[in-house]
C-alpha cells in the first residue's frame, strides 16, 4: 500500500485505478462494522459489494453525517445524555465498542467540552481526539479520530504545506488562532507542530489567548441556545458580553501579540509562516499598516483559511491587498496563500501561485451536477465530493458530499493534460475564486423560508 | 436590435398604441436566464428576455398613455381570456409554440407542467372576481364567518391588533372606500409564470380602472408580455391601460419616479424585496396604499375520518397533485401535512398511499426544477433520524421526490427546519393527535404573517369545522381549501389574507380568511374525479379545475 507522499509520483495512469481500487475495498470493509454507513448505504440502495457505477451513492453529506446526533437524539446538547450520545457514536464507528466502556460516563455533563474530554480520557489508550467544526450554527458537526486516523490527518496537512507551499522546519509558525480548541484545522496545527518538533524548538506562537470550547462558541453565535432562563441569560448576558470581549479584548490583544511576535522574527530574521483567518489577518495588517508596514526575511508566506464567516465590511480581496502592502518579505510583497478544508476531511488543499486549490494526489475528487451524478468530465462544476481512501483511516468511510460548489479540474478518473494547472502540478484542482457554499436553506419564490 | 431571434424575446409589453412615443430613443437590454437562474450572455441553453431603457420624456408618454385608455369590462376580458388559455393548450397555436420555446428553458418547468398550469387560466371567473373587489364586507366579518357574494364558501376577518379584537366584541369591521387608485404599480414575483397577469387581473376589476404598470421578473419573464399580447389581439382596449416592464432596482431615481406615481402598490415578492420596496418607499417619499404578498407556507390537514380504504387513494392522489404542482415552488404548495390519528390507516399509511400517488403523477408531470442533489441530502438525513426511530422515510432514493413522517417534538426549530426541507417535491408528514391541535400545537408557533393556505380533507359539514377553522384563522392562515386545489387558487378569495375589495376600500390591520368551499367532500370529490380523468385519458388539463 502506497504511503501518502508516494502519491505525488505515481503516474496517473496508475493513480485512479489504485484510488478507485482502494474505495471499493473501504467501502466492503465499512459495511458490516459500520452500523450508520450501512444504514446509509441500505437507504440508497447499496449492499456490501459495489462497483464503481455505484460509487456516487456511498457520498454522506458532510452538513450532516457527524451532526446527525442533533436529530437522532432530539437535542442539540449531548452532554445532556451522554449514554444516547455514545450509542449514536459507536453507529458512527468502524470499530467493535463493548457497552462497559461508556458505562464510565456521568449521568450529564455540564458543558459539551466535558462530555467530549470525558470521551477523550476513557478511549485514551486509542489515542481519540475529538475534533468539531467550527460550529457557527451552535450545531457543531462532531468527529472523533484515533490515533491512526489522526496521524494520518497530521501526515497530510503537514505534508501538503511542505509540497505546495515549502514551509519547512526550519520556519517558526505563527497561528492567528486559539492553542486550546477543538476546531478540526486548529487542533490539526497544535498537535502536528507538537510531533513534528515545532513545539519543543520554540517555533510556534498562537496569538488568540482565550481557548475556544465549542460551548463557547455556541454561545457567542447565539444561533441555538439553552431552553428557558439559561438560554435567556446565554442571549442577553453571556453572547453580548462574550463578542463585546473578543472586539474589543481578545482581537485587539490578539493582533498585539501577533505583530510583537512578527516584529520579533523579522528582528532575527527567520523565516515564518503567518496563519489564520481572514478577518484576523486584516486586523494584523491595519496594526502593522499603521507602523508603516514590516519587512521579513525572504520566502516567508502568509496562509489564510476558514473563509469568511461573519459580516465583514471588507472583501476577501481586499484584505489580501491590505497584507500585500504591509507585509513584505525579502522587500517584496509577501505570499499569500489560502488552504481549503473541513471538519471532516482528513486532508486540506492548498492554493498555487495562479490561485488554484489543489487536492492532494490521494484524494478522489469529483463534482456532482444537479441530478445528484458525478460529472464525467475534466472540466467539472458541482458540488465537491470526495473519496479518501488512503488518507482517511479506518474509524469511518472517508466518502463525503461536500456543500461546496466548485469548478473542478482533473478530478475523478478524467485527466487533460490540456487543463493541468501551469504551476506545474499534477493534481486535481478547484479553479481560483470559485468555491461557494451552496446554501441548503435557500428560497422558492414566494414559497417562504423560516 | 433583438441580436439572437431564436433565443430571445420580449421580456416586457406595452401597448400597441403606444409603443412609437414609449420606445422613442429607448436602449435595449437583455437578461439571459436558464432554469430559473441568471446567466451571462452566451450561456448554452440560456434564453433571453429583452428589455427596454425608456427616456424620461417616454416615461411621460406612458404613463399618460395608460391613464388614457379606454373602458372596458370585465365579462369581456373573461371571456378573452378563456380564448387566450385555448390558444395555449393548442399544441399548433402560435402562442403555445412560442410559450413552449421560451419557457421551460428559461424556468426550468417542464412543458407539461406548464401544460396542466395553464388550465387554470381558462376557468379563472373574472365576473365573480369584479363582484367581490366592489363588495363591501359586513362588520359581522369580524365576529364569525360571513357568506361570499355569490361564491360558495365564507370570510371572516381577524384584526392584527388588540384594539381591533376589543373592537370587534361591539362593532365590528369598519370599512370605508378608500380614494380612487388612479395608477397601480405592481412587483412580480417570477417563482411561477403569470404573476405580472395576476397583479394586472386585479388592478383591471377597479373602478375607474387605472394605469397599471407591473416592474416583471427576470426569472420568468416571457408569459405575462406573451398573454397581453394575445390579448391585446383580440380587443385593444382590454389591456389598453397596463404596461410591464423590467428595470434595474439599482436605478434608485427611476425607481423613486415610479414609485411616486403610484396610488396602490402590489409587492409579490420575497420578504427581503418587499422590505427594500418599503425602503425605497420613504426615501422616495412615496406613501401608496401596500399590498404585500410576501413569503408563505401552506399546508395540508387530513381528518382521520378520511383515512379510510375507500377514501386513501384519492386524497393522496390529490396530495401528490398539490406537492408536484410547480415543483412545490408556489406560495400554496404545501409544505406540512397534518394526518390525524387514530384513523383506520395510521400517518404512515397515508404516507405510502401518498408515495404511490406521486410515483403515478411524476411521470406526468415531471419535476422540472426538482434539484435531486438537494432532495438526496434531505433524503440522507430523514434517512438518518429513521435509525433514531424519529421519522419514517416512505420513498426511495431513486423517486424524484420525499414522502417522511416526522415524529419528532412540534418544537419550533423542528418545525421551522421541516418546513424548509420541503422543497424539491418533498413531504412532511406531522402526525397530530387531533385537528384541533394543529392551531396550537404549531401553528401559532410560526410567523403569522408567513401563513397562507390549509388545503383540507376533511367533512366541512361537522359541527366543529367552523371552530377548526377559526383557529387557524386565528394563527394567521388566510385560506381553506379543499385538497388537490391548491394549483388553482381562487382569485375572488382572499389572497395572503386580501381580498380583491381591499383593492377598493380602506380598513384596519389584519386578514381576511376565507373558506372556499360549503361541502368540502363535495368538491374534493369533484376534484378527484377530474383528476382521475385527466390521469386515465390524454393530458388534457380541461378535466382539471
Amino acid at each position: 500500500m502506497p504511503t501518502l507522499p508516494e502519491f505525488y509520483t505515481i503516474p496517473l495512469e496508475d493513480r485512479h485505478p489504485l484510488l478507485l481500487d482502494a474505495v471499493l475495498a473501504q467501502h466492503a470493509w465499512h459495511y458490516p462494522r459500520n452500523a450508520a454507513y450501512r444504514h446509509h448505504c441500505e437507504g440508497r440502495g447499496i449492499g456490501p459489494q459495489i462497483g464503481e457505477s455505484d460509487l456516487v451513492r456511498a457520498l454522506r453529506p458532510t452538513a450532516q453525517t457527524f451532526k446527525s446526533y442533533v436529530g437522532e437524539l432530539g437535542t442539540a446538547f449531548p452532554q445532556d445524555c451522554p449514554a444516547d450520545f455514545a450509542r449514536w457514536l459507536t453507529a458512527q464507528l468502524s470499530v467493535e465498542m463493548v457497552s462497559e466502556r461508556w458505562q464510565g460516563l456521568r449521568p450529564r455533563y455540564g458543558t459539551l467540552e466535558a462530555l467530549l474530554a470525558a470521551l477523550e480520557a476513557l478511549f485514551a489508550a486509542e489515542g481519540w481526539r475529538i475534533a468539531t467544526s467550527s460550529g457557527t450554527s451552535g450545531r457543531a458537526s462532531i468527529m472523533v479520530r484515533d490515533e491512526a486516523t489522526f496521524s494520518l490527518a497530521l501526515d497530510s496537512f503537514f505534508l501538503g504545506i511542505r509540497h505546495a507551499w515549502g514551509i519547512d522546519l526550519d520556519f517558526r509558525l505563527i497561528f492567528v488562532m486559539p492553542e486550546d480548541t477543538r476546531i478540526a484545522m486548529a487542533q490539526a496545527a497544535r498537535f502536528g507542530t507538537e510531533r513534528l518538533g515545532y513545539v519543543e524548538r520554540g517555533q510556534v506562537n498562537y496569538t488568540i489567548p482565550f481557548p475556544a470550547s465549542p460551548d463557547a462558541i455556541r454561545i457567542r453565535t447565539a444561533r441555538t441556545l439553552r431552553a428557558g432562563l439559561r438560554g435567556w441569560f446565554e442571549k442577553h448576558v453571556a453572547a453580548p458580553f462574550m463578542n463585546w470581549m473578543g472586539e474589543h479584548v481578545a482581537l485587539p490583544r490578539s493582533t498585539r501579540a501577533t505583530v510583537e511576535v512578527l516584529c520579533r522574527a523579522a528582528e532575527a530574521g527567520e523565516k515564518l509562516m503567518l496563519f489564520g483567518g481572514p478577518i484576523q489577518l486584516h486586523g494584523v495588517a491595519l496594526a502593522l499598516r499603521d507602523r508603516g508596514g514590516l519587512d521579513l526575511p525572504p520566502g516567508c508566506l502568509v496562509g489564510t483559511g476558514g473563509g469568511m464567516k461573519e459580516a465583514y465590511d471588507h472583501s476577501y480581496a481586499e484584505i489580501r491587498r491590505d497584507i500585500a502592502v504591509t507585509l513584505r518579505s525579502g522587500g517584496q510583497p509577501i505570499l499569500i496563500r489560502d488552504v481549503y478544508g473541513m471538519a471532516e476531511a482528513n486532508w486540506a488543499a492548498f492554493e498555487c501561485p495562479e490561485g488554484h486549490h489543489h487536492l492532494p494526489p490521494w484524494l478522489y475528487a469529483v463534482a456532482l451536477d444537479t441530478a445528484d451524478s458525478i460529472i464525467a468530465s475534466p472540466d467539472a462544476e458541482g458540488i465537491l465530493a470526495f473519496y479518501d481512501p488512503y488518507g482517511g483511516g479506518d474509524l469511518f468511510p472517508p466518502f463525503f458530499k461536500t456543500t461546496d460548489h466548485v469548478h473542478l479540474i482533473n478530478g475523478g478518473s478524467w485527466y487533460d493534460p490540456a487543463r493541468a494547472c501551469p504551476c506545474g502540478e499534477l493534481t486535481a484542482y478547484i479553479t481560483a475564486g470559485t468555491i461557494a457554499r451552496a446554501d441548503l436553506m435557500d428560497e422558492s419564490g414566494c414559497a417562504g423560508q423560516m | 436590435m433583438i441580436p439572437d431571434v431564436e433565443r430571445t424575446a420580449p421580456g416586457y409589453w406595452i401597448p400597441s398604441a403606444l409603443q412609437e412615443r414609449a420606445l422613442e430613443g429607448a436602449t435595449f437590454e437583455t437578461t439571459w436566464g436558464r432554469r430559473a437562474q441568471l446567466v451571462p450572455s452566451g450561456t448554452p441553453g440560456a434564453t433571453g428576455a429583452v428589455w427596454p431603457v425608456l427616456s424620461p420624456s417616454a416615461w411621460r408618454a406612458l404613463w399618460a398613455g395608460l391613464r388614457a385608455a379606454p373602458p372596458a369590462s370585465a365579462g369581456a376580458l373573461e371571456t378573452a381570456l378563456r380564448c387566450v388559455a385555448r390558444r395555449l393548450s393548442d399544441p399548433g397555436d402560435e402562442l403555445h409554440r412560442a410559450a413552449h420555446a421560451l419557457l421551460p428553458p428559461h424556468t426550468g418547468f417542464a412543458p407539461a407542467m406548464l401544460d396542466f398550469a395553464f388550465g387554470f387560466f381558462r376557468e379563472l371567473e373574472l365576473t365573480s372576481l369584479a363582484r367581490v373587489a366592489k363588495w363591501t364586507p359586513p362588520p359581522a366579518v369580524q365576529r364569525q364567518f360571513v357568506p361570499m357574494p355569490g361564491l360558495p364558501g365564507s370570510v371572516r376577518f381577524y384584526p392584527a391588533a388588540w384594539s381591533g379584537r376589543l373592537r370587534a366584541r361591539f362593532g365590528g369591521l369598519r370599512a370605508r372606500p378608500a380614494a380612487p387608485a388612479h395608477t397601480l404599480v405592481g412587483y412580480a414575483a417570477g417563482n411561477i409564470p403569470g404573476a405580472a397577469l395576476l397583479i394586472m387581473l386585479l388592478g383591471q376589476m377597479l373602478v375607474p380602472r387605472p394605469a397599471v404598470l407591473v416592474r416583471n421578473s427576470r426569472r420568468e419573464p416571457f408569459f405575462s408580455p406573451l398573454l397581453l399580447a394575445a390579448l391585446e389581439e383580440i380587443d385593444p382596449a382590454l389591456v389598453a391601460n397596463v404596461a410591464v416592464l423590467l428595470w434595474n432596482y439599482d436605478d434608485t431615481a427611476l425607481q423613486a419616479s415610479i414609485l411616486r406615481e403610484a396610488d396602490l402598490l402590489l409587492l409579490v415578492a420575497g420578504d427581503a424585496m418587499i422590505a427594500h420596496m418599503e425602503e425605497e418607499l420613504r426615501d422616495a417619499g412615496a406613501s401608496p396604499r401596500i399590498h404585500r404578498h410576501g413569503h408563505k407556507t401552506s399546508f395540508i390537514a387530513v381528518a382521520r375520518d378520511l383515512l379510510t380504504p375507500e377514501c386513501l387513494r384519492l386524497l393522496a392522489s390529490l396530495a401528490a397533485l398539490d406537492t408536484a404542482v410547480w415543483d412545490q415552488n408556489g406560495c400554496l404548495s404545501p409544505r406540512l401535512h397534518f394526518v390525524e390519528e387514530g384513523g383506520h390507516f395510521a400517518p404512515e399509511g397515508y404516507a405510502e398511499a401518498l408515495t404511490e400517488a406521486l410515483r403515478a403523477l411524476s411521470p406526468r408531470l415531471p419535476g422540472g426544477v426538482v434539484d435531486l442533489r438537494r432532495l438526496h441530502t434531505r433524503f440522507d438525513k430523514y434517512h438518518a433520524l429513521a435509525a433514531g426511530g424519529r421519522a419514517t422515510v416512505h420513498s426511495t432514493y431513486d423517486d424524484p421526490f420525499l414522502v417522511v413522517v416526522d415524529r419528532r417534538p412540534a418544537e419550533v426549530l423542528a418545525l421551522a427546519e421541516a418546513i424548509n426541507d420541503a422543497q424539491d417535491r418533498t413531504v412532511i408528514v406531522r402526525p397530530v393527535p387531533a385537528l384541533e391541535a394543529i392551531a396550537h400545537d404549531t401553528l401559532k408557533h410560526l410567523p403569522a404573517d408567513n401563513l397562507q393556505t390549509l388545503s383540507v380533507a376533511l367533512d366541512s359539514r361537522a359541527p366543529s369545522f367552523l371552530h377548526f377553522a377559526d383557529s387557524v384563522g386565528h394563527c394567521g392562515i388566510t385560506a381553506l381549501r379543499t385538497v388537490g386545489r391548491a394549483a388553482f387558487p381562487g382569485l375572488a378569495y382572499s389572497w395572503d389574507g386580501l381580498l380583491p375589495c381591499d383593492l377598493a376600500t380602506e380598513r384596519p390591520a389584519g386578514h381576511f380568511t376565507t373558506i372556499e368551499f360549503d361541502d368540502a367532500l363535495a368538491q374534493i370529490e369533484e376534484t378527484a374525479t377530474r383528476l382521475h380523468g385527466w390521469m386515465t385519458r390524454e393530458a388534457d388539463p380541461s378535466h382539471l379545475p
